[in-house]
């Protein structure tokens, strides 16, 4: 494979319009410097005098993640190798990432790091293992001699009491980390090592009133949290428990005059909970409950058209994490591949497991999703799921 | 100044109280010096262009003092984790350092004014919300070490036993009684928090984390001691739901006090039924509570009516007016079950909570010319309200045979018949289809059966 980024030239310059219907100006989508703000990125980071660089070393692992998916969705897989020097390591790196990846292992926990010397901790090992699945590296030797280490980590957090899963050895519990805990077993086919069926009860522990779900039980509902829920539920085959026709009609009340969701009641639109919202919407077959092409639009309007990226809200920063929701948002929506025909690369994005489709279903990864009523058609990408038809709850 | 100037200037710092001040961000480059901290007025402040070579330079530092003794551990993960709140491995080696030394009595209080410090200008770092929980349950677990041991089984020396139990009771009051201080302190620095940043989620989850976890402590204590805790509890819940309601009164789209009211009101009335089923004999029924909890089930219906009337364009009253609500309903489903409660029942009987929601349909019919953006959210937001308080009774009809079984148990519904409900159900349905054409569930409800 070649190393120099010579054969994949970026061109900057490419911009794609989407198909969205309204009245005000909308924005094409700046493939082209998105793709060069996060090859960029690394270096950026690394700068000396980079305040993010520096203060977001801890975490690197997952803003790895984020910008291998997102260029993912962009870049076709061998495009996304070279520019990234995810298996080979490219211009200017010592090493390439999966190297890097298998670097930040720690030996004491038996998880991963979010960086080189870290504590292992759930957060950072699903991400680990997210980019191992990404670079197709599930069967790297290396990796399998951690296998059975990882997994004994993973399973190992569980609670018995409830079920519950701890982000570490510390005891720190959060419906997060039992998102992390499913999905990173899931991955390595070893979802038998916990009480799935606990798992989920205690997930539904953690539903208010409004049909949401917060952090630990009793905790205000969290769009960014409903994610993991619900997520958490799909790969644990227990939609059935979940109330979709109540928590939907919260989900939908999160759309703001901007066309943009906010994660809880009367704060701000922010482009993260398009992904969070829409994957929730996505798995219990529930998009069309929100105005698709206003949430377009705003994700649009949130772009750096001069130095490529997407920020939280329109005229502000922009930043990797934003950047991965922004285009994983308008990948739910369906908007980058209706309009594609100049564009065939653009793969879609998984809403259960944060990976490209095609990495999802050639890895026979297994879960649940639904649709609202009898009759209602599949969406391609979540064919390979088991499809739940809802029992309607709201006002029988 | 190289690093590790900055690393003991920062921790001489610390080292003076860090009750006294606040950390600031300092933006303007006026004082171009170069000194990196200033500590004036109470703040101590770092330069914004500092902190991308302080963050790398705490961090090669701590990279070596991991490895060192207990001091230099917590020296300088104090100063990393002031530039990098969520440096998980950081909070777990000053974790494994505060566990190695030797505990004394103000150990754990000195490592929470360490956290307070940080929290007056980082409050988002979950990881930092753990440890401060970390803390707590250690100086949990110091309180309650100095519980005397569970009395002798021996009970033929009755004197002696009585003696005994004076004492016991005596130093166990003493101790519980500080628990609950220490939950007030917490919650306290949470409000403190919640003003400075608004909405702060993990400051009102601590909150409410406080209150539940002395709701499981006398659920799972049955020792002499908890009928002063269950006291002392009663009141901070009182406190607590003044203090929400008035918090609302100017923090009107603040959910996550909302929320936090809601959760009040639950474990007040968990703390009610506790009362009333007593699983052992030190916890017998307390008229006192019953009277409050009634008092307080009733005027938070009031309260929550009063604030979407003072300010209606507000989604988050509106809410709290149904978390309320829904509140209410399940009290008032849980006292009902208590046949011999005449005076309750009555009272509940009086309440025109049906009326009330009546009334809202009139009103959103009547203002249906004003066409202001305000007055549309308004609308939306009433109609949502009382067809999630429709569906709420909906729900609770299903755990009934029959519509009148419902009534009969549920008496503040007395009066309603089914064709009532359906109608008021229909006519809500109808406006919100009006209003969201988005949402397709009102769609699929063109023909409700009645």
């Amino acid at each position: 494979m070649t190393t120099t980024s010579s054969s994949t030239s970026i061109d900057k310059t490419q911009k794609v319009s989407l198909q969205v219907p309204t009245t005000t100006d909308v924005p094409p989508f700046f493939a082209g410097l998105h793709t060069s703000y996060i090859a960029g990125l690394a270096e950026k980071l690394d700068a000396k005098t980079s305040y993010e660089g520096a203060v977001t070393e801890h975490l690197r692992m997952s803003g790895v993640y984020w910008s291998l998916t997102a260029l993912s969705l962009l870049k076709s897989p061998e495009e996304v190798d070279v520019i990234m020097g995810l298996t080979a390591p490219t211009a200017g790196r010592p090493i390439s990432i999966v190297d890097w990846v298998l670097q930040c292992y720690d030996n004491r926990s038996g998880g991963f790091g979010g960086n080189i010397g870290h504590d292992g901790h759930l957060l950072y090992t699903l991400s680990a293992i997210q980019i191992l699945a990404l670079a197709d590296r599930l069967q790297d030797e290396r990796f399998l001699n951690l296998k059975e280490s990882v997994i004994d980590f993973v399973a190992a957090r569980q609670q018995p009491t409830d079920g519950s899963f701890t982000g570490d050895e510390w005891g720190e519990i959060d419906t997060r980390f039992t998102y992390c805990a499913l999905s990173s077993l899931s991955i390595l086919k070893a979802l038998d090592r916990v009480n799935v069926t606990q798992a989920a009860d205690f997930i539904l522990s953690c539903r208010n009133f409004d049909g949401g779900f917060g952090c630990t039980i009793g905790a205000e509902s969290h769009a960014g949290q409903v994610f993991t829920c619900v997520g958490a539920l799909s790969i644990a085959k227990s939609l059935h428990k979940l109330d979709a026709d109540l928590l939907g009609w919260w989900l939908a009340e999160r759309q703001c005059d901007s066309g943009g969701l906010n994660g809880r009641p009367e704060k701000q639109a922010d482009v993260c909970y398009s992904w969070w919202i829409l994957s929730v919407l996505s798995i219990t077959g529930r998009v069309s409950w929100i105005n698709r092409d206003k949430l377009a639009t705003f994700i649009l309007k949130c772009q750096d058209d001069e130095d490529g990226g997407i920020a939280d809200r329109p005229d502000d920063m922009a930043d990797i994490f934003h950047t991965f929701f922004g285009i994983s948002g308008l990948s739910l929506l369906g908007h980058l591949h209706a309009a594609i025909p100049e564009c065939a690369p653009f793969r879609q994005i998984d809403p259960v497991y944060a990976l490209p489709t095609d990495v999802v279903q050639k890895l026979g990864l297994q879960g649940q999703i639904m649709v609202a009523q009898e009759g209602d058609s599949v969406e391609e990408r979540l064919q390979q799921y088991d499809t739940l038809t809802s029992q309607h709850k709201l006002f029988q | 100044m190289n690093a590790l100037n900055a690393l003991d200037q920062l921790w001489e710092l610390l080292c003076l109280n860090p009750k006294e001040f606040d950390i600031a961000i300092l933006r303007s480059p006026d004082d171009n010096t170069k000194n990196p901290f200033v500590l004036q007025e109470g703040h101590l402040g770092l330069h914004a262009g500092d902190l991308p070579w302080l963050a790398r330079d705490f961090r090669t530092a701590y990279r070596t003092a991991r490895l060192q003794d207990c001091d230099s551990v917590l020296k300088v993960t104090s100063c990393l984790l002031l530039v990098c709140p969520d440096h998980a491995t950081a909070w777990a080696d000053r974790k494994r350092a505060l566990l190695s030394v030797q505990c004394h009595e103000d150990l754990w209080t000195r490592e929470l004014d360490f956290v307070n410090l940080l929290m007056t200008r980082h409050t988002k770092a979950p990881t930092s919300w753990f440890h401060r929980k970390f803390v707590l349950q250690q100086r949990i677990l110091q309180l309650l070490s100095a519980l005397p041991p569970p009395p002798p089984p021996n009970d033929d020396h009755d004197d002696q036993e009585n003696t005994f139990s004076t004492t016991c009771t005596t130093t166990t009051t003493c101790i519980y009684s500080n628990m609950v201080q220490l939950a007030r302190d917490e919650i306290q620095i949470c409000a403190r928090i919640a003003d400075r940043y608004p909405k702060n989620y993990y400051a009102w989850t601590h909150r409410s984390q406080m209150l539940q976890k002395i709701h499981h402590m006398l659920q799972d204590d049955s020792t002499s001691g908890t009928r002063t805790l269950a006291d002392h509890y009663t009141q901070l819940l009182q406190d607590q739901w003044q203090s929400t309601t008035r918090w609302l009164q100017s923090h009107v789209s603040d959910h996550s006090a909302a929320h936090y009211g809601g959760m009040v009101l639950q474990l007040l009335r968990r703390q009610q039924l506790q009362q009333h089923n007593p699983q052992d004999h030190h916890q017998v029924p307390d008229n006192d509570t019953t009277q409050l909890v009634h008092a307080m089930m009733i005027s938070s219906i009031t309260v929550a009516q009063q604030l979407v009337e003072r300010h209606p364009s507000h989604e988050v009253l509106w809410i709290f007016r149904r978390i309320c609500n829904h509140e209410f309903l399940c009290y008032a489903m849980a006292i009902t079950d208590d046949e011999d409660d005449d005076d309750n029942t009555a009272l509940l009987l009086n309440s025109s909570y049906w009326k009330d929601h009546i009334d809202i349909i009139f009103c959103v019919e009547g203002n249906n010319h004003d066409n202001s953006l305000e007055a549309q959210r308004t609308q939306l937001y009433q109609l949502s309200y009382v067809a999630w308080m429709l569906e709420d009774v909906g729900r609770l009809a299903k755990r009934f045979d029959s519509w009148n079984d419902l009534v009969r148990r549920v008496r503040l519904l007395q009066g309603v018949t089914q064709q009532e409900y359906q109608t008021l159900r229909n006519t809500v349905l109808t406006q919100l289809r009006e209003r969201k054409e988005t949402i397709p569930f009102y769609q699929q409800q063109q023909h409700p059966q009645v």
